[in-house]
């Protein structure tokens, strides 16, 4: 901190999720490919630290989610615990997440990390353990204060915290919060896959606490919070580096730094770092109606449209539509896959048989009035057919392999979810 | 439907033409080959239902554009009625846009009405009532579709209707289609591998399973591990000590944890050493990139070939020693005494000995020419003054004289013919020699024998040189006569008499003769001067080639050169057929050495590519390579064990990452040292206690349990699950997230297999019962059609029926006798086959037109036919078809098809037309 200024600088990231499951429906790569992703992910956490040595700042901020219990390794808490050493008497504050809760057998325990015969926390850094609120104070500026605490379990929680006063160190001028939590009026693509809230809370609640600024964690997009005079209140960095196509673009840890502003007022600015040099990228193509030369273009463009770095980033491509008869997508992503070595391609394409005109006394025309009724019937039935538990999915792969068979003599056998 | 004409403003290769048709007719389009038949006919299926999109495929569309000389647009249409309503259908090609115009309300629009609820073009379909491939394959009889053999199976015409009632592309049939389906469910895709759908599903179950369970264990012991925590938090809150057990405990418990860190120190310096040591090691060995470990088999190989070869070899030099040396002896004997003749080929030692010869003559000869000149100046410059002879001689010496003379003049004049004759022989034999020498002809050449032309020239040269010694020899006598004649009279010799004699007789005759003779031996002289050096120059480079001097070539040394070459290739003869045995030993030596040799190449190239130090030493390079595969060997453990050692993230750090690790647990140790030594320091007695552990479980006398071994046992009881806890955490570790994704890869997998399975199958039996229902509905309409059109057409057939699967049986009029599909192909003549089937495919046409009769088009049918059948089938058509049918047939048999009308009914006749392209300006 600079006493000229009185600047405090900071970095805050959050939702890392280390060593977490990275399920195929949204990583649609190998295992070999998903455990490389994990080890990426790991060190762009030792590169966050790296920032903040380089950026000297005054405190690491992690409002939960730099783990997941369930999965996290000896070894990798080996080298989150050293990294945070190396940082030497900057403070490392954390507050347990939902993934990361403090749990009884939590890595957060120095007596538990001891019992694995693990290295045991610097330190520098400052866990929240409690389920209630705490304060700590910096331990080079005594103005400057960490309020926050811990889940203590993964389950969604109704309880407001900011419902009731947070206790603040009275005596410090820079109050931090640290809170892990759901925020009201949040659009991120993870809010629709949220069961329940985790202990939610309102930007005004935010503000009422009167904190100089919150650090928040547990979504995934950065979202700044500011109060009703445009003031940043607090903000998710979102998650630190992206985990499959739910977590899509750049991802973020925020640089902040408070100082005094012309009427004496503290002040807060963030600066976001994309530390993570590889980038979700989703790309969405229909390629109906195109020759393979003009799919492949398409795909291209597609692809530079939504900013996708070949060489670095992850690119999901969601193939849709139906492609021409004369026409074999298969080969155009094998072309894919040779030019773009990171490219995920998702094929939901179907060939272009129902455009065409069906005599209706064929047995031909038949079967596709039977498929498509059937398939009509299973979505009105919620996604079930009353006479079988194909799904009108199914239904539809029934529909062109019978098209195929017919029409090419030979079927397709189709590979996706 | 009717169509009446088709125009063609610019279609294929017809440009501003069109061409007319008639209804309830056999239209005949009668032309040669190139007349555009193919074009006009695929006319018919283009404007009424445009090309087939191939995308970017170059397709018929591109095929049938009009070349760019006509310069007419890409336009056709075509006039039909149907339905008695007369439209006008024009398609222009070139984007496929088309115009239907009603004919009978002044060319109005009308093309909305063909038009599909999107606006796309139904023309054909509503038209025809089919779709463009069924309206094909009922409507158009492609070449050979009508030959016997495509009808000769029941089954062919029954896949035929299937297929119709199947699908509107021509592909296939639905039997067709369950059996690709069903091929599917057996030969399922999996891992690159096919195998049956449901052996694919159990060998992933069993994969879910043994996953699952594995993950189940593996989160039971991970809360086993929860339990095993709580149990050790509570077993140190139970474990309360006086200040010296707690030291003492505390102490025990730094010494485990010094071993423990004291374990990993060593085992990371164990590692880095190990990474040094490979590292150093491998850095010694030198690069091993490239090193050509594909090629040592290769060279094992070469290198037993080249020992067995060196065997051989030796084996060879030792058998052969003696008779090579003699050989060699003799060898060396013969180049000694010839020395630098042993390059010469029998042809050349020939050569140089024809030339020796013909040098010899010519020598000879130019002396004598030079000496006969010499007299003959002579003669002219000191001539006696001439004797009165006639006073001396009596009259019979004077008359034996003068006959001498002139005999001998006589005999001069047929040497010089004789000596005209040598020459021009021995220039015939020059010349051919040179035009050998140069190729220009050569011996065998058919009508020239030049070979046996210069024999003739030899023997001719032969004869006349006989011919002139003999000459000579008479000369000699009657000069020897003439000498003593002379004597007679007082003179010196007969040359003096001749001279008095014939200067008296002809002293101005006398003068011109040796006039004559001295120009004419001159002459001859220049020409063999020439020949001589020609003869000497030849032998030139066979001098240089001997090493002798080329400057003394005269007929002896040519003939020495002659004979020695003569003798040096006799006597080589001699030896090698006296050694030929040794001497095919000596090459099979030379070929082994070469062979050798050749290995040797061989194996140092692959040397090189191992950059092996370059050496003249084989052995000493095959050793070394075979060195630099051991050190390859040992490269390529190390190396692997390297990649092993550098990927090994057991220790949760790959070796680089180890150094600073090492100092961190070294400043650990020391903190742990430390802290015992305080301890120590602080309570002196704690090193010497029993540690906790040990000894075991222990009652004290009473049999009671002391509260010292009570707390052994909770601080033993804690141990051990510390240990468990360890262990278990790192095989969490190591297992748990790479089964869960398996799991959930499996899984996926599994569903996918299922879906797939339930898909094919559902396809499958909705195909099945689709296609029964099709049959059995189709052949309930086929028949009520038959039946109808069977009665009118007259044949020996009152029935006609289509059964459920759509085969066809016919019942005979006569006996009421029912032949099946099989028994018609078999039992029928090939008319009534023919004809029955002709019907069967035309009800189908009229089942799909809808009663509609549709035109049907034939393009070259019964090109193999006999004249019999086809007349038989002609007749078929124009008496049952053409009835409710138009008729086109496009044929280039002119001749048989004007056969065919001289054997028509005129009846028959008038229902044929000839249709011909016109000019649509006519």
């Amino acid at each position: 901190m600079s006493k000229e200024s009185g600047q405090f600088k900071f970095l805050q990231f959050s939702d890392v999720h280390l060593d977490s499951r990275l399920s195929f429906l949204k990583l649609p790569l190998s295992i070999t490919e998903r455990q490389q992703r994990r080890r990426e992910i790991l060190e762009v956490f030792l590169l966050a630290l790296e920032v903040a040595r380089s950026e000297q700042v005054d405190a690491v901020l992690i409002p939960g989610d730099l783990w997941h219990n369930e999965t996290i390794k000896g070894s990798t808490l080996t080298r989150i615990i050293d990294g945070c050493a190396e940082l030497g008497h900057v403070p490392v504050i954390i507050a347990p997440g939902d993934r990361d809760c403090y749990s009884g057998d939590s890595f957060y325990n120095d007596d538990i990390l001891h019992l694995y015969g693990l290295p045991t926390w610097p330190a520098n850094v400052h866990v929240f353990k409690g389920n209630d609120f705490s304060t700590v104070k910096h331990p080079l500026y005594p103005h400057v204060a960490f309020t926050g605490r811990a889940l203590l379990d993964s389950s969604p929680q109704s309880e407001h915290p900011l419902a009731n006063p947070i206790p603040r160190d009275l005596d410090a001028s820079i109050n931090f919060l640290l809170l892990c939590g759901s925020i009201d009026g949040y659009a991120g693509v993870d809010k629709c896959h949220e069961t329940a809230p985790y202990s939610p809370f309102s930007a005004e609640e935010l503000e009422e606490a009167q904190f100089t600024y919150a650090a928040l964690g547990h979504y995934q997009d950065y979202t700044e919070v500011l109060s009703g005079a445009g003031d940043i209140l607090g903000a998710y960095s979102g998650s630190l580096a992206g985990r499959g196509f739910d977590e899509l673009g750049p991802r973020f840890a925020l640089l902040g730094t408070i100082q005094n502003n012309e009427f004496g007022a503290w002040q807060c600015n963030i600066e976001p770092l994309e530390l993570d040099r590889r980038r979700m990228v989703m790309v969405s193509t229909d390629i109906s109606g195109l020759t393979g030369e003009e799919m492949l273009e398409e795909i291209t463009i597609s692809i530079a449209d939504q900013g996708g770095r070949i060489d670095s980033d992850l690119v999901f491509l969601q193939l849709e539509g139906n492609y021409r008869i004369d026409t074999n997508p298969s080969a155009i992503i094998d072309q894919l896959h040779y030019r773009y070595y990171n490219v995920a391609v998702m094929d939901y394409t179907r060939p272009d048989y129902l455009s065409e005109s069906f005599d209706e006394r064929t047995t031909e025309a038949k079967f596709v009035d039977s498929l498509l009724a059937m398939k009509k019937n299973a979505e009105n039935f919620g996604g079930e057919s009353d006479t079988t538990h194909t799904d009108a999915n199914l239904i539809e792969d029934a529909l062109y392999y019978g098209l195929d068979a017919l029409r090419r003599k030979r079927v397709a056998v189709r590979d996706v979810d | 439907m009717w169509i009446e004409r088709i125009d063609f403003a610019g279609y294929g290769n017809i440009s501003g033409e069109k061409i007319e048709f008639k209804d309830n007719k056999l239209n005949l389009v009668v032309e040669s080959n190139e007349y555009g038949k193919s074009t006009i006919a695929s006319a018919v299926w283009a404007i009424l239902y445009d090309f087939p999109d191939t995308g970017a495929q170059p397709g018929e569309r591109e095929a049938r554009k009009p070349s760019a000389v006509s310069k007419m647009p890409y336009i056709a249409s075509i006039d039909i009625t149907t339905n008695g309503t007369r439209l006008k259908v024009i398609r222009d090609f070139s984007d496929g846009a088309v115009q239907i115009v009603d004919r009978d309300q002044k060319n109005k629009d009308v093309t909305k009405q063909f038009r599909g609820p999107s606006g796309e073009d139904q023309v054909g379909l509503k038209l025809t009532g089919m779709t463009r491939e069924m309206f094909r394959s009922t409507c158009f009889v492609g070449q050979r579709e009508l030959d016997e053999h495509a009808f000769s199976g029941d089954s062919d015409l029954t896949s035929l209707f299937q297929g119709i009632a199947d699908t509107s592309s021509s592909a296939t049939n639905a039997g067709t289609a369950i059996e690709v389906l069903e091929d599917a469910l057996h030969h399922f895709p999996y891992k690159g591998k096919r195998n049956k759908v449901e052996a694919v599903m159990r060998d992933l179950e069993g994969q879910y399973y043994e996953l699952s369970d594995k993950i189940k264990k593996l989160e039971s012991d991970k809360s086993q591990i929860g339990v095993d925590i709580r149990r050790v938090v509570k077993l140190g809150s139970e474990i309360t000590d006086d200040t010296e057990q707690s030291g003492a405990n505390e102490y025990f418990e730094l010494c485990l944890e010094a071993a423990d860190t004291d374990n990993r120190l060593i085992q990371a310096q164990t590692t880095i050493a190990k990474v040094s040591e490979f590292r150093q090691e491998m850095s010694s060995l030198g690069t091993m990139d490239g090193f050509p470990l594909t090629s040592v088999k290769r060279v094992e190989e070469l290198w037993t070939r080249r020992q067995s070869r060196h065997a051989d070899y030796d084996r060879y030099l030792q058998e052969m020693a003696p008779q090579l040396r003699e050989y060699e002896s003799h060898e060396k004997h013969t180049q000694d005494r010839f020395d630098g003749l042993n390059e010469f080929t029998t042809d050349e030692g020939k050569r140089v000995g024809v030339l020796a010869v013909s040098l010899y003559n010519m020598q000879a000869e130019l002396e004598d020419l030079c000496q006969r000149r010499g007299d003959l100046d002579d003669s002219g410059e000191s001539a006696p003054a001439p004797v009165l002879v006639q006073q001396s001689l009596d009259e019979t010496d004077h008359e034996n004289a003068r006959s001498y003379i002139a005999l001998i003049e006589s005999f001069k004049e047929a040497i010089t013919e004789a000596e005209s004759k040598v020459d021009r022989n021995r220039m015939l034999i020059f010349d051919i020699e040179e035009q050998r020498k140069t190729k220009k002809v050569m011996f065998m050449m058919p009508g020239s024998n030049k070979k046996k032309e210069a024999e003739q020239a030899e023997a001719e040269i032969e004869k006349s040189r006989k011919q002139i010694d003999e000459l000579n020899t008479k000369i000699r006598g009657l000069e020897a006569r003439l000498d003593v004649l002379g004597q007679k009279i007082g003179m010196s010799s007969g040359r003096q008499l001749t001279a008095q004699l014939t200067g008296q007789s002809t002293p101005q005759s006398g003068k011109g003769i040796d006039a004559r003779s001295s120009e004419g031996l001159d002459q001859l002289i220049a020409a063999r001067q020439t020949s001589l050096s020609q003869i000497q120059a030849e032998l030139e480079p066979f001098f240089v080639k001997a090493g002798r001097q080329a400057w003394d070539i005269n007929p002896e040394s040519a003939t020495e050169l002659a004979d020695h070459i003569t003798k040096y290739i006799e006597e080589q003869r001699q030896i090698n057929s006296t050694f030929s045995a040794v001497k095919q030993s000596k090459q099979q030596l030379e070929f082994l050495a070469n062979e050798i040799k050749v290995i040797d190449d061989q194996l140092k190239e692959i040397f090189s590519n191992a950059h092996l130090e370059s050496s003249e030493n084989i052995e000493e390079m095959h050793q070394q390579f075979f060195s630099k595969l051991a050190s390859f060997h040992r490269w390529q453990v190390m190396s692997t064990e390297l990649r092993k050692m550098e990927s090994d993230m057991s220790s949760g750090f790959t070796p680089d990452e180890l150094p600073p690790q090492v100092e961190r647990l070294e400043t650990i140790r020391m903190e742990i040292f430390a802290r015992m030594q305080e301890l120590i320091e602080q309570y002196p007695v704690i090193a010497e206690m029993a540690p906790p552990m040990s000894p075991p479980r222990r009652m004290n006398l009473g049999g009671s349990y002391s509260s010292k071994m009570y707390l052994d046992d909770l601080r033993r009881e804690r141990d051990e699950l510390t240990v468990r806890v360890r262990t278990v955490s790192m095989n969490h570790d190591q297992t748990y997230l790479t089964a869960v994704e398996e799991l959930e890869q499996v899984s996926r997998e599994l569903n996918n297999v299922r879906r797939a399975k339930t898909a094919l199958e559902l396809a499958r039996d909705t195909l099945h019962k689709l296609s029964s229902e099709t049959y059995v509905d189709w052949s309930t309409k086929l028949n009520e059609i038959a039946k109808e059109m069977i009665v009118n057409i007259g044949l020996d057939f009152d029935d006609l029926h289509f059964d459920s699967e759509l085969r066809i049986t016919a019942r005979k009029k006569s006996d009421g006798q029912e032949i099946n599909a099989s028994n018609i192909s078999n039992q029928l003549s090939t008319g009534t086959k023919e004809q029955l089937h002709w019907l069967a495919r035309m009800v189908v046409s009229r089942f799909l037109s809808k009663g509609n009769p549709l035109p049907i088009v034939l393009d070259e049918p019964f090109s193999e036919a006999d004249d019999e059948r086809f007349l038989r089938v002609m007749q078929f058509l124009l008496d049952v078809l053409v009835v409710n049918h138009q008729v086109i047939i496009f044929s280039c048999h002119q001749q048989r098809h004007h056969w065919l009308i001289s054997q028509l009914e005129p009846a028959q006749h008038a229902k044929i037309d000839f249709a011909r392209r016109a000019s649509l300006r006519g």
